[in-house]
């Protein structure tokens, strides 16, 4: 935990000062009265004194959570970035060809990457949410669903 | 073979049936009304209103779906639908802000982006006070504001919006200067501030102040208008008010469109539908009472009511940047 | 007392009263459903309600009023992402009580709790409605500025992990909610020419991304971790919760009502910025404030009881000024005008029948949500025992289509699996995921204000202390931001202190 205490401490200055950086167009106070740019810069120093505050804990209070362990790379962990790449797929697929029929392979893959090996409960499963959530949100509370841009 | 062309046959005219269907069961589905208001304010019960009425000129089932996107002061509203496919499922509740934004660099969208199919407000600009403010009437308050220049407390619904642009105009008019405090929260938020007394005055539209001025916790001082308010004809004109004339009119106008280039028979489907609303007297009555003045502008008269303003307000803001 | 009876026999109807149930009803479901919230779920019946006679419509949105802000607890207790925004909150100790396999026992303190905040909140409006009209007017710009101060000086106490990381989302949602039109001059603020940016990065997708996507993550890589291995969950033998429990949570519930009813009077606040306001508070007056984030009875039924008495509170400001508490009173404004009831100072005067249909009515439709909370009690439990390879592919889903349905746009899809990955990493990082909704829901209000403040007094800074209410509530808001800092220590060294003494005295005597 410690290395990454320092990547966060780093981190937030770096934000702090990319907030700096990109809001030096507004306008500072005009007349004496706060202007566009007051609120940015008070929230980027508070991330630069957050930063620095981080620092001194990692080096002065070396005792809390410091031995944790953080995990960013192992196999169950790249297991839930491959979910969040599927669940992008999945996006794409909404944009592609609706909600329906996108939906229909998402709903399965996903139970497929969890273990479900019994192909008749991801297919029940499937079609049930897909059939639930159409009915409720495109017929009861009349939402319009994501539609395929290729035929509307 | 010939069991086959018939077939054929039969099957086009089943396609061409449908498509022709199509034409004239406009809408299919329900049409979303992005109103870029927050609820509860003006153009937000106008447009509700509104579309309440219309409901019954449209085909059994489909409804008109309300959506208010009021972030940056309706910006993004009006992107939305400017940039939405032209098939007459996403409307608008433009408002007057639209023929200023564009020259003060707001947006990127103007009123040549929209169809303008009915104007659901016109209404009249005033100025109102707390009933016990020591501003009698107009003359007071004006003398009242020369006295301490940029200490009298205004407030508008927005900077650059149309009640801010009417203190300006005050202001150059009549060479006053306000202390101009912002409300994006919409113009209910100005009448409450207002009521609780922690500004001066506040320029807004009729309707949101009505309630209160019934009641007698407001009261209205003028009238940016050539002829008095019709629900209010007690209250002068800030002509009659101030003896002299100024050109001190400013109305705030909110027209429901579609995204430009709808197709000839959606527009004359819609503003059909629409037409026929605001000439029933049960929707005149209904918006009399929330203290909006009917008015009949359907189409093409819309159109040129934008272009107008679009002209007006050019000139005001030009003249404004220069000071 | 005529005007009383006639209003009565109007609630009580039978069609009145299905309505009102349908409308609760339909509000639980859309609650429950992420993404949905309580103002679109307002906003989608309203129509419906033009074509009842009367005040049947209206009677039927005070349902789905009631009903959706309930509704966002299940799923927030249930599978840790919060329906509606008014929910958030109660993750924070439903989740953790339902992991210990107590979702029954949390369904229903979350349930009672509602309809105690309801009930409460129904009363004040009924009694002393004008009395909190004044109060809700009469705070100005450094008031609300100090009161959204005060709300984000909750974070140390919601970031149990590290306060100096908590400081951090804070910020960083401070900063999200910054993006788009400066709410004084609208000129653009880091919107990078982007049109979507514009109008500011919608609020529901990034909560809903925070929460149920992160959480759908965390679930998939448990999976390979090890299987299913949550407790089994205790069978639920009974329904409404334990009287030693009710006894427990009582006066946490009537604080949170309290504050729930006041927040709603305030316009511009709403059941967001009240769930986590009571939250802290039953925190800071709890004899068990360690249990906090752990499962406490408390910690649950705060949330709840402070988001529904909203609902009575919001609607002081409007009925009796004719201003709309919150967005969800804002739509039933128009609802009221279609009916031809101007609201405002003569409503009370001009229609005594419609204003106790509605007092009534509120009564009546928090029962109902409560009725119907009770009843589906268990059968919503159960998903609690739905394995975990079924129940995170809907889960996803319901996130897709949930934020799409706010704008309906895909953008806000894609925002929404961009704050689930990152939310996912902050978790691993010691980062707590309340800091950063709250820094969203409060950071307009904060800043708005304070300029409006500064606008109005030309840049005198001294209007925060001469202002009696403004002061009080920046003074409480820089104790709340560092008791939890340096409360533990204080209190150590007081504990020694005090047993110093103590011991010497007993050796005295020796």
């Amino acid at each position: 935990m410690r290395k990454y205490n320092i990547v966060v401490a780093f981190g937030a200055a770096l934000f702090g000062t990319l907030i700096m950086y990109f809001g030096r167009d507004l306008s500072g106070f005009e007349d004496g009265v706060p202007g566009e740019n007051y609120w940015p810069s008070i929230i980027a120093w508070l991330f630069i004194l957050l930063g620095a505050l981080q620092l001194l804990e990692v080096i002065f209070f070396k005792g809390t959570r410091a031995e944790k362990k953080v995990d960013l790379s192992s196999k169950p962990v790249r297991m839930a970035y491959l979910s969040a790449l599927v669940s992008g797929i999945y996006g794409g697929l909404l944009l592609a060809v609706g909600f329906v029929a996108a939906s229909l392979v998402f709903v399965p893959s996903v139970m497929a990457l969890m273990g479900e090996r019994k192909i008749w409960v991801a297919a029940t499963v499937s079609v049930a949410v897909v059939g639930t959530i159409y009915v409720f949100f495109a017929l009861v509370f009349n939402t319009t669903l994501p539609s395929s841009v290729f035929f509307e | 073979m010939k069991k086959i062309s018939v077939l054929f046959v039969a099957l086009l005219s089943a396609i061409g049936g449908q498509a022709l269907a199509q034409n004239i069961t406009y809408p299919t589905k329900n049409i979303e009304v992005v109103i870029p208001k927050g609820a509860g304010g003006p153009t937000d019960t106008a447009t509700r209103t509104l579309i309440e009425f219309a409901k019954n000129k449209m085909p059994k089932g489909i409804i008109f779906v309300p959506d208010n996107k009021p972030a940056g002061n309706g910006v993004a509203g009006l992107l939305d639908v400017a940039k939405s496919k032209p098939d007459g499922y996403k409307l608008v509740m433009t408002t007057v802000e639209l023929a200023m934004f564009p020259h003060e660099g707001k947006s990127p969208v103007t009123y040549a982006d929209f169809t303008p199919i009915v104007a659901g407000v016109a209404d009249p600009v005033v100025l109102v006070v707390k009933a016990d403010s020591p501003y009698k009437n107009l003359k007071d308050f004006i003398e009242g504001a020369k006295a301490k220049p940029g200490k009298v407390q205004m407030g508008n619904s927005g900077m650059g919006a149309v009640y801010h642009l009417a203190a300006l105009n005050i202001e150059r008019k009549l060479g006053v200067k306000f202390n101009h405090v912002p409300f994006t929260e919409g113009a209910s938020a100005t009448v409450a501030s207002l009521v609780g007394g922690h500004i001066d005055a506040i320029i807004t539209g009729p309707s949101a102040a009505k309630s209160q001025v019934d009641a007698g916790a407001l009261r209205i001082l003028g009238v940016m208008d050539t002829k008095r308010f019709e629900l209010f004809p007690d209250v002068p004109t800030f002509q009659e008010a101030l003896g002299q004339d100024l050109g001190l009119h400013m109305r705030a106008w909110a027209i429901l469109a579609g995204p430009a280039k709808l197709p000839e028979n959606i527009t004359r489907e819609l503003t059909t539908a629409f037409g026929d609303v605001v000439k029933s007297p049960e929707y005149q009555a209904a918006i009399k009472k929330m203290g909006i003045m009917p008015v009949v502008i359907v189409g093409k008269d819309a159109a040129a009511m934008m272009k107008e303003d679009h002209d007006t307000y050019k000139v005001l803001i030009e003249e404004s940047k220069k000071k | 007392m005529n005007d009383i009876l006639t209003a009565a026999s109007a609630v009580f109807s039978l069609h009145a009263l299905l309505m009102i149930f349908l409308g609760a009803f339909a509000g639980v479901i859309i609650g429950a459903l992420p993404g949905l919230t309580v103002n679109m779920g307002i906003a989608l019946l309203m129509p419906l309600t033009f074509t009842f006679q009367g005040m049947t419509g209206i009677l039927m949105l005070l349902g789905v009023y009631c009903g959706a802000i309930y509704g966002g607890s299940i799923t927030a207790i249930l599978i840790n992402t919060p329906g509606t925004p008014a929910s958030a909150a109660t993750i924070l100790d439903g989740y953790p009580l339902a992991l210990k396999g107590e979702a029954g026992r949390a369904l229903g303190l979350s349930t009672m709790s509602s309809l105690v905040g309801g009930l409460f909140s129904a009363i004040c409006l009924v009694l002393v409605s004008p009395l909190l009209a004044k109060v809700a007017v009469g705070l100005s710009a450094p008031e609300y500025f100090s009161l959204a101060v005060f709300g984000i000086s909750i974070i140390t106490s919601v970031s149990s992990l590290s306060i100096v990381k908590g400081l951090m989302g804070g910020a960083l949602g401070l900063f999200i909610a910054m993006i788009g039109l400066d709410p004084m001059t609208a000129g653009f603020r880091y919107t990078f020419d982007s049109v979507y940016l514009m109008g500011g990065i919608s609020f529901v997708p990034v909560l809903v991304g925070l929460f149920a996507f992160s959480q759908g993550m965390v679930s998939m890589e448990d999976s390979y971790r090890g299987g299913e291995n949550r407790k089994v969950q205790v069978p639920i033998k009974r329904i409404l919760p334990t009287w030693l429990d009710m006894k427990r949570v009582f006066p946490t519930q009537m604080r949170s009502a309290i504050i729930g009813t006041i927040i709603g009077a305030i316009p511009g606040t709403g059941g967001d910025i009240a769930s986590y306001v009571s939250y802290t508070e039953a925190k800071r007056w709890s004899k068990h404030p360690e249990e906090f984030g752990h499962g406490s009875v408390e910690g649950v039924s705060a949330p709840e009881a402070g988001a529904n008495a909203v609902a009575g509170g919001a609607l002081v400001p409007l009925l009796t000024l004719g201003i709309p508490g919150d967005g969800a009173t804002a739509i039933m404004m128009g609802a009221f005008m279609v009916q031809g009831l101007s609201l405002g100072p003569l409503l009370f005067t001009e229609h005594p029948v419609e204003v106790n249909t509605i007092f009534i009515g509120l009564f009546v439709a928090n029962l109902m949500m409560a009725a119907i909370g009770f009843a589906g009690l268990r059968s919503s439990a159960k998903i609690m025992d739905v394995p975990r390879r079924i129940l995170v592919p809907i889960v996803l889903t319901l996130c897709a289509v949930g934020s799409y349905s706010v704008n309906h746009t895909m953008i806000d899809v894609f925002v929404t699996m961009g704050f689930g990955v990152l939310g996912y990493i902050l978790l691993k990082l010691d980062f707590s995921m309340s800091p950063i909704v709250i820094g969203i829901i409060l950071g307009p209000m904060a800043e708005t204000n304070l300029r409006r403040t500064l606008v109005m007094s030309q840049g005198d800074y001294s209007v925060f202390f001469t202002r009696p209410v403004c002061a009080t509530f920046l003074v409480i808001a820089v104790m709340t931001l560092f008791l939890p800092i340096v409360g533990p220590k204080v209190w150590a060294w007081w504990k020694k202190r005090s047993g110093g003494p103590a011991l010497v005295e007993a050796e005295g005597k020796e």
